[in-house]
Parts: C-alpha cells; structure tokens; sequence
C-alpha cells in the first residue's frame, strides 16, 4: 500500500511538472507562483534532448535553401533549361499558387519551378522548393490538372524533406556540431574546410537519390500530398491517375531513367485511388484547357 | 485510497493532455525566412499587409490551424503568417542591423555560425569551379504575387476549396 502511494505520488508530481512546463507556451499568466526557474529547467532539459538527435529535420529553412541551391546546379549541369519565357512563366504562376495551399507553403526564398529540355521523362524537386519538370513528362499531361498533379507531387517532397532525410548521418554531425565563434562573421579555414566537405557529402548524397529515386513510399507519399495540394486549390485530382496513365505507356519497354528508378505508375494509380475513388477522366473547362493547350505547343 | 488516487489521476491526466494537445505555439517566435508575408485573414491567397525580415521577432496571439495571428507592437503591425515561417528560436542579427530594414546582406551575415550557409556556398564554389549557378540565382528570381495566383485561378475558373483556411 505505501509503495503503491509513493508510486502514485511519484506519478502526480511528475503529472503536475508537465502542466506548469505547458503554462508559458499556453500563455497562461499565473501570477504570483514564481515558476520560472521550474520551466527553464524543463526547456533546457528538452534542448539537451534535441541536440542529441540531430536529423535532416533540424536544418533551418536557409540551411535547406543553401543545400537547395547547389543540388539545383548539379541538377542543371546534366540538363538543359528551357528557354522560353512564357512557358517558364506559366509553370510559374501554376506551381507557385499550388505551393501556397501545401502544409509547408513557406520555404526561405519560396517554391520557383524550371522546365528542362530533354525528352527523358523525370522531374526533380532540390531542397528547398527548386523544382524541375523535364519536357517529356510535360508530354504526359492532357490538361492543367494533369500538370497541377505533377507539381503537386514534387511539393510533396519538398515538404517532406525527403531529400534531405538521404544525408548521410555522419555529415549531419558535421554540420550541426561544427559552431564558430558567433562574434566572427567570417569562419576560420579549418572549420570552413570541415564543413564544406560535409556539404560535398551532403550534396552527393541527394543527387544520388535524386537522380536514382526516391524509394517507393517516398513517391506514394509525394502522391498523398499532391491530392491533398489539388482539392485544396480546386483541380481535379483525378490528374495524377490520368498523368500516371499516359506515364504507363510510354514506360513500355522502357526501363531507363525514370522508368528504371521510379515506382511502376500502376502501384501508384492503385494508392492514389485508394484515396480518391473511383477514376473519373479529368475535364477542364474551355478557358482552362485553351490556356493549357496553348503553353504545351510552346514547349 | 489506491482506488480514489488512480481516479484522480485519469483526471489530472485527461486535464494536463487536454491542454497540452491544445499548447501550439511559443508565445515569441522569429520569421525564419527570407521575407514572411503577414496576411490580412488565415487563408492561402488573402492580401499581403506587410513584409516581415528574416530574424524579425513576433508575438503569437491566437492560432488557426496552420496559422497563426501575430502582433509586431513596435511596428504596430497585426497579421497572419503560416507556422512555416516561423521559428521557436531567437534569431539573433548582427549587432547594428535593424531587424525593420535587413536587407540581404545583412540576413546572410546572421546566419552565419551555424553549419551550411553563404560561406559555405562560396568555398564549395571556389573548389567546384565548372559548377554553374547563373540559373539558380535566376530561377529563384521567378516570383508570383497574390494578385497574380488569384487572377490566375479565376481565369482557369479554379474555385479553391474552403478559402484555404488549413
């Protein structure tokens, strides 16, 4: 009996430190208790905690921005940008708006999509919200939705961080652990040489992935996220599985590039219908159709 | 007793988990990007009142779903940012520079100190000199407005569901 009441006493006061932890971020004012000095004890404790297991979640926005941008010039060392302005415009306004109503809509320069010209069917999405669609998985889309859905599903893995979640553990250490004196703007050359080698290696690691793919139930999750991304911004997500069809065909025979590294579009049709239903084929109305049809004869 | 105390306690912790599951935000929080965009109302494509620099300090004063309300009193601003725009961390800028008027350079410099950043970029460069960023820099200069996106989906007669509020 008395162990049992120490036990539940133990309990108790362990159920009240995690109430008073909870009052500063509810904003509670509770006046006279002086608990400062309990709470700051509970945060830090919970600081410690966080530094101990640094992953590709803990980069902030900028460090994922950075990374972002050199995986983005290795992805346009091996292709060619399209030249043509309207067509990147359009792409633009589409990806972008789409980009507004995902679950992270705010990355630290935002989403900025890229055609390239190539007829390999591939798109890439770098950290950050550097994204890029080739030609030849334009040519898989019918219609403004279909295009929505591939946009969509390469948001997703931004938001998702699923490139940065292939680094490598022993180049997260590096980058989270090496600090320089916070005074000094410019870092001393050893340190810098650290942790630009943890950047190369940083690098390497997404761009393999990148351009070996995703795994499997990364892409499905790319999937979820793009019908989600589609029904909040009002296009038919019935896109996806109409792209995903078109994709199927022109992957007969085909086991290069995507086709080689990416899940078969039938398991992805069969997931994405697990959540929308039914297929009923895409149809956009005239304006948006015209305007659709229009960009792809540019590009 | 044991009985009495066990009862007790299922409430205590049906209490602290209510209000944990309902303790979102810090009350103080930073815009952790480049430039946050405070909006008139919770919702995607609502108007843009301000422009909030990176390191900017804000106070939390209700939240809706992904979004929370926030106050700048020194400013006498009041808005909506999405949570991804902000950090529970102080961003601490270089002494001298007014958080109000960061211009880039200044937003680099804070961010100095602490793992991949703009110095890093730059020897990474110096040792991979082949490696070509003109299209980067441009492509990151590609920007839609509100105005534009909401002239854009009324064109394509794309109706948004639920004015965004997630």
């Amino acid at each position: 009996m008395m162990r049992i009441t120490s036990f539940f006493s133990r309990f108790l006061l362990a159920a009240i430190a995690v109430v008073l932890a909870a009052v500063p971020v509810l904003g509670l004012d509770l006046g006279t208790l002086n608990l400062d000095k309990l709470i700051d004890r509970a945060s830090s404790a919970i600081k410690v905690g966080e530094t101990v297991s640094k992953s590709a979640e803990n980069f902030t926005p900028s460090q994922e921005h950075y990374i972002g941008r050199t995986v983005s010039a290795m992805v346009l060392g091996r292709y060619r940008p399209l030249l043509d302005n309207d067509a990147t415009y359009y792409v633009n306004l589409l990806g972008q708006t789409l980009a507004q109503a995902a679950d992270q809509p705010e990355t630290y320069t935002g989403y900025h999509f890229l055609l390239l010209d190539t007829e390999e069917i591939n798109a890439f999405a770098a950290p950050g919200g550097l994204i890029f669609v080739t030609r030849g998985l334009l040519r898989c889309c019918q219609s403004e939705d279909d295009l929505a859905a591939v946009l969509a599903h390469e948001i997703g893995h931004v938001q998702r961080k699923h490139g940065l979640q292939t680094i490598k553990k022993s180049r997260l250490k590096t980058a989270f652990s090496t600090v320089w004196d916070e005074s000094a703007t410019i870092l001393d050359n050893q340190k810098l040489g650290q942790v630009t080698g943890a950047f190369g290696g940083t690098i390497d690691d997404i761009t393999g992935a990148l351009f070996n793919g995703y795994s499997r139930s990364a892409e499905l999750e790319a999937d979820q996220d793009a019908v989600t991304i589609l029904r909040r911004v009002g296009y038919d997500p019935n896109g996806l599985v109409s792209m995903l069809m078109i994709m199927e065909q022109r992957f007969v025979g085909d086991r290069t590039g995507f086709a080689k590294t990416h899940p078969a579009p039938a398991d992805r049709i069969a997931a994405v219908r697990q959540v929308i239903g039914r297929y009923n084929p895409v149809s956009s109305p005239a304006v948006r159709q015209q305007r659709f049809l229009k960009f792809v004869g540019r590009s | 007793m044991g009985r009495v105390n066990r009862v007790l306690l299922l409430f205590f912790f049906m209490g602290a988990s209510v209000l944990l599951s309902y303790a979102g935000l810090p009350r103080e929080m930073s815009v952790q990007i480049k430039e946050g965009q405070l909006r008139e109302s919770p919702a995607f494509l609502a108007k843009i009142v301000a422009r909030l620099p990176y390191g900017e300090p804000v106070e939390i004063v209700a939240e809706r779903g992904a979004w929370a309300e926030v106050s700048i009193p020194q400013r006498q601003l009041r808005g909506w940012l999405h949570v991804s725009a902000l950090s529970s961390e102080k961003i601490r800028l270089q002494a001298g520079a007014a958080s109000q008027q960061a211009g880039a350079s200044r937003a680099e410099v804070a961010l100095a100190g602490k793992g991949f950043d703009k110095n890093v970029e730059e020897e990474f460069r110096r040792l991979h000199p082949n490696l070509d960023f003109q299209w980067v820099d441009r492509m990151e200069t590609f920007r839609v407005s509100t105005a534009e996106m909401q002239g854009f989906l009324a064109q394509g007669a794309v109706q948004p569901a639920g004015g965004g509020v997630e």
